[in-house]
């Protein structure tokens, strides 16, 4: 069920709210658990016995690793933990991949091709897996005491929200609201969730939608047949389609958490005004940053070994980064020309970007550019030969004409470049940080959200109703 | 006691605007506001879901139910007429990947488009092939005294170019498949109107436009023009005279445009309608009698161009017998008054009996438009070949031979394509028939 569905909006949502608003507070969390389940169980009834039954193995572990003080015993079930976690989510996730390059391989060295039934991805695992393994750590480390209840702790792996595609809420970000949310649950905070919720909702149907078609059609053409301006026109397309489309979950997904009475760290802080790949990954997917950072860079030594040590551990952080997006050669090549970038930041780039200042936004955003081709290409061989199509090679190519484009996506493309781009004015993006940090309304303020959020929404709705082209990109990881 | 006041009224905009996304369901279960039905190909209403534990665990009920609330969605008519009205306000575009609009607000259709600019090509030794076949077909009933006549229904893009988006690419000119295929069949001499050239040349003189400006299909006049022109036609084929309409008066001119005249403007369903041409509906009456006059049976096999015959003056009904019958796209049968009426004696074409149903008409008009060229005639060519020449074994046998022949000049890469063998085989049964 994604949240931009007629299902979600207007079934599920307002009959979850009324009920979840209805009842008192230490029924709260029932409610919002049995929906999570009913959420889950709508596009995963055949996982879901198995979700549940790896959870409460997880809770288990962990409860006899906080009754135990001996740390040796502790580790024990720590690694068992993560043995458990990260081998389902590689035999789900990666399995089918591992499996057909073997078998290609064999096929190269003439022998006959492996077969086997392909395993089945569970939606949202890699998101909740990288969730119960922060439990698993923040428990282990002291950082947080386990849970008491088993359904809260289910609450947090499963808040619907979050579940599926982000962000992904550390424990210890989360752990105190859990059992306590009074201090959100106030009239204001439901309100700038709900903005949050449309603000995001928009940036999905009105914005990304749009461009999505067009970068959908541009690569599906055979790249040899692009020129250079069509494959460049086609990767910037899919450059805002991706920030406004994955953004605006994230802004569903925090949004109907305030209105619930979470705080859902942010994920997006305008990541294409960044000034170099470094910062990039400070503004982009930022729980997946810091949940890279502190549960395994850092573990790998940090910035605290040799540099040669360093690079390689940031490359092998950025290459995994890459293979948790998709079990494919391209995420890895994605994931591994962004790490690239970041030690050579370290060696010399940022040193270039802060001599240019502002003005490094834009070679940043051309790398990034050229970063996404790796990721939307449906392979490395599909990717290498379109990033061909993006150079003038031949004049034939270089003369191909641009094809047609509606009015509307121009306006679109531009509009989202404002968006994208407007925080790089310093005033701009603090009122837009501001704006969304806001948690007191005098009437009049109120009065404006609402009505930016109904018109907002009414034209969502409209697109919403008027157009079957509606799949969330990041239901694929 | 302000701040509680402030408080409650912001409660009353939270359960206002919760209430926005509450309502649609609420409709859709009361239809408490009787809203206007949308027009034109809109998904229709998907059927109930059927919940079982089979469904539920394999996703179809999941996917059912929200497919059927989808369609049933409450408003959902006035929120899609919002996005259209938007997006043609904002940015002149239809929401129909189908239709296209053009210069002065003029509506085209997709595919005829494409079919005048040259962009649905279909490979000449196929076009001959196919004209050749045609003919052989005419020659075949014309020995059973039954005339076989080819109409080329006029293309709205081709005649009012003028008013194409100026984005489109130029028209290939001579390669359409129209250029190609009737300067085959003029070569081959099959029995041909063009009423795309026609109306090239009644464009220069009539006094009203030939299309309107929101339908794909010629109009009432054009559509007069067209009945007498194929009328004319038919009595020369039969050398009899057959009953014929005549005008009986001023035309009528009207901002409401009737029928087929708004099949692309309706289903535009936007909140304001746009600014309409005039329309013209030519007053017609029987014109007097001739000796000799008799009303043939006709077999009509035609894409929607047909019903301009029926409807907006009754042509067929009046000039043809009353047993004729239309095979629309050569898959259903309708009793030439309405499209409402389909033959009670039997409506599927491919149930029917091919032989004795064409062998009892007097005459068969195929009625085809350009972006439906590569219908073969809606297969009703090769369905009369086959009945007329079926293959031997020694056929089959020197096109197994040539395709054969094909495939090894391929690559080993082409012959990986997807339908590279269909490709294969009509290449080899053209190069067969086409060397006889």
């Amino acid at each position: 069920m994604v949240f931009s569905s007629t299902l979600f909006l207007f079934y599920f949502l307002p009959g979850f709210l009324l009920l979840y608003y209805a009842v008192p507070t230490r029924f709260k969390n029932t409610v919002a658990l049995l929906a999570s389940l009913g959420f889950y169980a709508w596009g995963g009834l055949n996982f879901l016995a198995l979700f549940l039954g790896s959870v409460l193995i997880n809770f288990v572990l962990i409860r006899f690793m906080d009754a135990t003080s001996e740390r040796w015993k502790q580790r024990i079930f720590l690694i068992i933990s993560i043995l458990l976690n990260v081998g389902m989510l590689f035999y789900f996730k990666y399995a089918n991949f591992f499996l057909d390059n073997a078998s290609a391989l064999r096929s190269y060295f003439g022998g006959p091709p492996l077969t086997w039934e392909k395993v089945v991805l569970p939606i949202g695992i890699s998101f909740f897996t990288f969730e119960k393994l922060t439990y698993t750590i923040d428990v282990y480390r002291g950082v947080n005491k386990p849970l008491k209840s088993f359904a809260d702790f289910l609450l947090y792996i499963m808040l619907f929200p979050k579940m599926i595609a982000g962000p992904i809420v550390r424990f210890h970000e989360i752990a105190g609201q859990l059992t306590d949310r009074t201090a959100f649950d106030t009239v204001d905070q439901k309100l700038a969730g709900l903005f949050r919720f449309v603000i995001g909702l928009a940036k999905k149907v009105l914005i990304a939608n749009v461009l999505g078609e067009q970068a959908d059609i541009i690569f599906a053409t055979t790249p040899a047949s692009l020129g250079p301006a069509t494959a460049w026109l086609g990767a910037v397309a899919y450059t805002f389609q991706i920030y406004f489309d994955f953004s605006g979950y994230s802004d569903m997904a925090i949004g109907l958490g305030r209105m619930m009475g979470f705080q859902f760290p942010e994920n997006f802080n305008n990541p294409y005004i960044s000034r170099s790949i470094t910062e990039f990954w400070q503004r982009w997917h930022i729980t997946l940053g810091r949940w890279m950072r502190d549960y395994l860079y850092i573990p790998l030594g940090g910035n605290r070994v040799k540099p040669s040590r360093l690079y390689i551990n940031l490359w092998t952080v950025f290459i995994l980064s890459g293979f948790w997006h998709g079990a494919a050669w391209n995420f890895i090549a994605w994931g591994a020309y962004h790490g690239l970038f970041l030690i050579l930041d370290r060696l010399f780039l940022l040193r270039i970007s802060q001599r240019l200042g502002a003005l490094s936004i834009i070679p940043t955003f051309i790398v990034t550019v050229i970063g996404w081709v790796l990721f939307r290409a449906e392979s490395l061989a599909q990717a290498l030969a379109y990033l061909r199509a993006m150079v003038p090679q031949a004049p034939t190519a270089a003369t191909l004409p641009v094809p047609y484009f509606t009015p509307e996506f121009w306006t679109i493309l531009a509009l989202a470049a404002a968006i994208a781009f407007v925080a790089a004015w310093p005033r701009a993006e603090r009122a837009e940080l501001g704006l969304l940090a806001t948690s007191h309304f005098s009437f009049r303020q109120a009065a404006g959200l609402s009505t930016v959020t109904a018109v907002l929404l009414l034209l969502a709705v409209s697109y919403v109703a008027g157009s079957s082209f509606n799949p969330f990109i990041y239901f694929r990881f | 006691m302000l701040a509680t006041n402030q408080e409650r009224a912001k409660r009353v905009l939270l359960w206002l605007l919760l209430l926005m996304l509450l309502l649609p369901a609420v409709q859709a279960k009361f239809r408490l506001i009787q809203l206007a039905p949308l027009e034109g190909n809109f998904a229709e209403q998907a059927p109930r879901a059927v919940l079982n534990w089979q469904k539920l665990r394999d996703n179809t009920y999941q996917t059912d139910l929200e497919r059927y609330l989808e369609t049933r969605l409450g408003f959902r008519e006035g929120l899609i007429r919002l996005r259209n009205q938007l997006r043609f306000t904002l940015f002149k575009a239809s929401s129909s990947p189908f239709m296209v609009i053009g210069q002065q607000g003029v509506i085209f259709q997709d595919y005829p488009i494409k079919a005048y600019l040259g962009l649905d090509t279909i490979a000449s030794l196929q076009i001959r092939f196919r004209v050749k076949q045609f003919k052989q077909v005419q020659q075949d009933l014309a020995a059973r005294g039954i005339p076989l006549l080819f109409i080329m229904a006029p293309n709205k893009a081709r005649h009012l170019a003028h008013l194409l988006p100026p984005h489109l690419p130029t028209p290939r000119l001579g390669q359409s498949n129209y250029e190609v295929f009737t300067a085959e069949m003029r070569q081959q001499g099959v029995a041909l109107l063009d009423l795309n050239s026609l109306f090239k040349a009644w464009a220069d003189t009539a006094r009203y436009p030939l299309f309107s400006w929101g339908g794909t299909h010629w109009n009432a006049v054009g559509a007069a023009l067209s009945a007498d022109t194929i009328t004319g036609r038919v009595e020369h084929l039969l050398h009899t005279p057959l009953p014929r309409l005549r005008a009986i008066g001023l035309p009528v001119i009207t901002d409401t445009a009737r029928g087929m005249d708004a099949d692309l403007s309706r289903p535009l369903n936007m909140f304001q309608s746009l600014s309409a041409y005039p329309s013209v509906y030519p007053r017609l009456g029987p014109a007097p009698a001739r000796p000799g006059e008799r009303r043939p049976n006709l077999l009509l096999v035609g894409d929607s161009f047909s019903w301009g015959l029926m409807f907006f003056s009754p042509f067929i009904q009046h000039s043809f017998a009353p047993e004729s019958r239309l095979w629309y796209y050569n898959s259903t049968v309708y009793l030439p008054d309405s499209f409402e009426h389909k033959d009670p004696a039997g409506s599927e074409v491919k149930k029917l009996d091919l032989r004795q149903q064409v062998e009892s008409r007097q005459i068969v008009l195929v009625l085809v438009s350009e972006g439906n060229l590569y219908s073969r005639e809606f297969e009703l060519t090769p369905r009369l070949f086959d009945l007329y020449h079926p293959q031997s074994n020694e056929d089959k046998e020197r096109i197994r031979e040539i395709e054969r022949k094909f495939v090894s000049q391929q690559s080993w890469e082409a012959q990986t394509q997807p339908g590279f063998a269909e490709r294969m085989h009509e290449q080899a049964v053209a190069t067969y028939y086409l060397e006889q």
